[in-house]
């Protein structure tokens, strides 16, 4: 194997989308310093620079636009999702989680729509905010038609009426928050 | 879209600074800039291959150089990407000079023989 292909094998430390944009360019720029000035010359930059900038290339792209969003969003649908289930099952917890994703959610929109590839805001805003409606009425029809298998015991079907309403409660709200995160659509400039 | 202010740049680091001095002499591409940037700092800052196009990303995305989808000239290397700066590039590249020559000028002041 030359110096290039085994530098060129060593740029698979680097971010794909660095490698696949700069890759070539990388490999040529090795060898014009291996031409000009030697291999060991050439290694020795190579080698401080792939030192410095893999660990720092790759921490930018872990901590880039559409990853922080990737986990904001996360962070957000979980603490909903674990205040919801703890209000249910009688734990006080919930009552500071459920607040404290939507106040998370409504704080963050802007850098939540920022980095979101929308095509038109309105109408997925829209529509994301009516099935959250839709679920939301949902959850009284699905208590009342449960209520008759709802006894003092809890059986199989009050299990599986509970895990249902709360899934839906657990949707309602996801979509709730992905509505109001929605980026509005821009008014082009005349 | 109001045009961004250059100061809204500064400090640039100081692989963005030298490369785009390089590129105010004019369209380059990658490893005559790494010679370039070589050669203005008196062999102090040598940039490695990932270093340099690293930060040309940085400053294509900024706004302050671009990519050229011609070569400069006909008898320019066809495999090479050449690299311009912008007018917004121009101006952030001459803020940064400016900032530097009057961090120059306190430090000169500072260190003038009787002052504390």
């Amino acid at each position: 194997m030359g110096a290039p292909s085994f530098y060129r094998s060593l740029l698979r430390l680097y971010p794909r989308e660095f490698r696949a944009d700069y890759g070539d360019d990388l490999v040529q720029s090795f060898t014009d310093l291996s031409d000009e000035r030697g291999h060991r010359c050439a290694w020795r930059r190579v080698a401080l620079d792939l030192v410095v900038t893999v660990p720092r290339y790759r921490l930018e792209t872990i901590m880039n636009e559409r990853h922080r969003t990737t986990v904001l969003t996360g962070t957000i649908v979980a603490m909903a999702c674990a205040g919801i289930v703890s209000v249910l099952v009688g734990l006080y917890v919930g009552v500071v989680l459920l607040p404290l994703a939507a106040v998370v959610a409504i704080t963050q929109r802007s850098h939540l729509a920022r980095s979101m590839d929308v095509v038109d805001g309105d109408r997925l805003r829209r529509k994301r905010l009516r099935v959250a409606a839709i679920l939301a009425g949902l959850l009284p029809v699905i208590y009342f038609v449960s209520l008759p298998i709802l006894g003092d015991s809890w059986g199989a079907d009050a299990v599986v009426a509970f895990a249902i309403w709360t899934a839906v409660l657990i949707a309602a709200v996801c979509y709730f928050i992905a509505g109001i995160t929605t980026p509005r659509a821009r008014v082009a400039p005349r | 879209m109001a045009a961004q202010e250059p100061t809204s740049f500064l400090p640039l680091s100081q692989a963005q600074f030298h490369v785009l001095v390089a590129l105010t002499a004019g369209d380059q591409h990658g490893y005559a800039i790494m010679q370039a940037v070589e050669a203005s700092s008196g062999g102090i800052v040598t940039m490695g291959p990932a270093t340099l196009y690293g930060t040309l990303k940085r400053l294509v995305e900024a706004g302050l150089a671009e990519e050229l989808q011609r070569r400069p000239a006909p008898g320019d290397d066809a495999r090479r990407r050449y690299y311009r700066i912008t007018a917004l590039g121009k101006r952030v590249c001459q803020a940064e000079a400016d900032r530097l020559n009057e961090l120059v000028r306190i430090t000169r002041a500072n260190l003038r023989p009787g002052v504390a």
